[in-house]
């Protein structure tokens, strides 16, 4: 079991990395080697490490904890075929993890990326329409049968487009250096991730990676289908660098207008589900 | 006995508690929503809050602030009580339950917010107070709907294919759960920027969002 | 927290979730009991064995902090 999380872990660095490089290469800048944020990673996990004394501090540890369990829990949700259901529990529940991270530490820096965090709750309506789409067509909500449902009808990137737009749009949300990614905006220091450092940062960064490699892979899974280690993996790079593709020409949108972007994709959704409600009976 | 209707949604039942006819159950999906809260109330109750640093603008002077041990015994035990709530909501096998424990999560939360004598925090907890009071209308609502149109509020009941729960109920019910679950926007709006109390504010926020994701496995399963 | 403690735990969530996944794959534990071990273990090994390898072992020189 912990052999998955580690690759897991390690190619969702990797693909960090790669972000990075194809966002420096966009803007023309030379960029780092793609093995950047394991070296990253591994550094944070080598400075010297405490808790801020005006932490809470329970709940500073704690939220890291968390954050690399639910992560865990959520690959393991994949690898068994569950509920995506549960998949977007798991994704809510990383809003807690991002708020409780920011309230912990008595920072004005980590309390308004926690503040920033609550308002743009928008960005996970749009992976719940994706769900209710999804039920609509499959009438399931475990991934063993979406997958089986696109072995007989095709992929449900096809079928079912207006629902991948928005989970493309829910990994887009959650991207570093992405238009939305308004809780880690530069103006307020490192967001709700300031004080978190040493050891600290580098469990985020363990869980974010698994993140990162799990909500890829989720997309491939749900639209693409069941495809071998290999072939998964190409599919997820190749979302992967779409999305960077799409971080690096976009500045980041202030916060009002980051709220507005994504309540307006899920009114559209919200449209397109009651079209197929009328339309599918 | 008892055999979970529709095990394609939330997964098979694990654990099932039978009071009379309320059948209290545990499918995977709500197990981790309990096991979630569970660790949240731990937190609450081992944890003391954060003292805040406030910058005083226009210069290099910062401030912590001191915690009032009052207020943090009034915050931690409603922060506990909210807990409990969620785990009620999470468990709970019958419809109105639901919406008693959902009522319950918005009275603490208000009790959670109200708790710092500030006027901007109040002035939120007082808004949130009549959306949560407003919200109890199609919630409850939803529930009486549920049973008149049904003749029944166990969820074992009414997740079977043979039991065609109206629309109106499922949007009642959202709709009341998503006033009740408002208070993390009046708390963004007013309160942590003005206040401490890190892991029972975030009590808020967890009972919100597990309300919601129990609202919506029970009306995808009706 | 002692080096050496950060260490004891860090390896014990490793060899406890290593363990349950072993098992499951010779049918002695069910597959979900296994991963419901090493959601537990896993932030538990990441976490200490990073704090083993940062903490000091109380031979440092005292660090250069200015005049």
């Amino acid at each position: 079991m912990i052999e998955y999380l580690l690759f897991a872990t390690f190619i969702g660095l990797l693909f960090h990395g790669i972000h990075r490089k194809v966002i420096a290469r966009v803007q023309g800048r030379p960029g780092p080697p793609i093995w950047q944020e394991i070296l990253h990673t591994l550094k944070f996990s080598f400075k010297e490490t405490w808790i801020p004394k005006t932490a809470s501090q329970t709940l500073f540890v704690g939220i890291v904890f968390v954050a690399i369990a639910i992560w865990s829990g959520a690959l393991f949700i994949l690898l068994s075929g569950g509920s995506i259901l549960l998949l977007f529990a798991v994704y809510l529940l990383h809003k807690i993890v991002e708020h409780g991270m920011g309230l912990s530490t008595g920072s004005p820096y980590t309390k308004f990326g926690a503040i920033r965090s609550v308002i743009s709750a928008a960005s996970e309506l749009p992976l719940l329409v994706t769900v209710v789409a999804i039920y609509f067509f499959t009438r399931s909500l475990s991934i063993a049968d979406i997958t089986a449902y696109q072995e007989v009808n095709g992929p449900l990137l096809i079928i079912a487009f207006p629902a991948a737009v928005a989970m493309y749009l829910v990994i887009l949300s959650k991207m570093h250096y992405g238009p939305f990614s308004i809780i880690e905006a530069k103006e307020i220091v490192s967001g709700n991730m300031t004080e978190h450092f040493g050891v600290w940062r580098a469990g985020l960064e363990v869980a974010y990676a698994l993140k990162t490699y799990v909500l890829l892979y989720a997309f491939v899974l749900i639209f693409i289908g069941s495809l071998p280690l290999w072939l998964a993996l190409l599919a997820m790079l190749i979302v992967l660098v779409s999305l960077s593709f799409v971080c690096a020409v976009t500045p980041m949108l202030s916060p009002y207008d980051t709220v507005t972007i994504q309540s307006l994709v899920t009114g559209a959704l919200i449209i397109y589900i009651v079209i197929l409600g009328v339309v599918m009976g | 006995m008892f055999n979970l209707p529709n095990p394609q949604i939330g997964g098979p039942e694990l654990f099932v508690l039978e009071f009379g006819d309320i059948v209290a159950y545990f499918s995977p999906y709500t197990a981790v929503l309990f096991a979630f809260a569970l660790l949240f109330t731990v937190l609450v109750i081992v944890s003391r809050p954060e003292r805040q640093v406030d910058i005083a603008f226009g210069g290099d002077a910062y401030y912590t602030k001191e915690v009032e041990p009052d207020l943090l015994r009034f915050q931690r035990f409603m922060a506990i009580a909210c807990g409990l709530a969620t785990l009620g909501a999470m468990v709970t096998g019958d419809v109105f339950n639901f919406t008693l424990f959902a009522s319950m999560i918005g009275i603490t939360n208000i009790g959670i917010v109200a708790a710092y004598r500030n006027r901007h925090v109040l002035n939120a907890a007082f808004q949130y107070g009549i959306v949560a009071m407003l919200a109890t209308v199609p919630l409850f609502g939803g529930a009486a709907i549920v049973l008149s149109s049904t003749g029944t509020l166990s969820m074992w009941e009414l997740f079977t294919a043979a039991v065609a729960v109206p629309l109106i109920a499922k949007a009642f019910l959202v709709l009341g759960v998503m006033g009740e679950g408002m208070a993390p926007f009046y708390i963004a709006k007013a309160e942590i920027t003005r206040a401490q109390g890190a892991p029972f504010i975030l009590m808020v926020h967890v009972s919100s969002l597990l309300l919601f994701l129990r609202v919506m496995e029970i009306v995808i399963s009706m | 927290m002692k080096k050496r403690t950060a260490l004891i735990v860090g390896l014990a969530a490793g060899v406890i979730a290593a363990a349950a996944g072993l098992l499951a794959a010779l049918g002695y534990l069910p597959v979900i009991a296994a991963e419901l071990v090493a959601v537990v273990a896993f932030p538990a090994f990441v976490i200490f064995i990073a704090l083993w390898w940062n903490a000091k072992s109380g031979e440092e020189d005292i660090p250069f902090i200015g005049y």
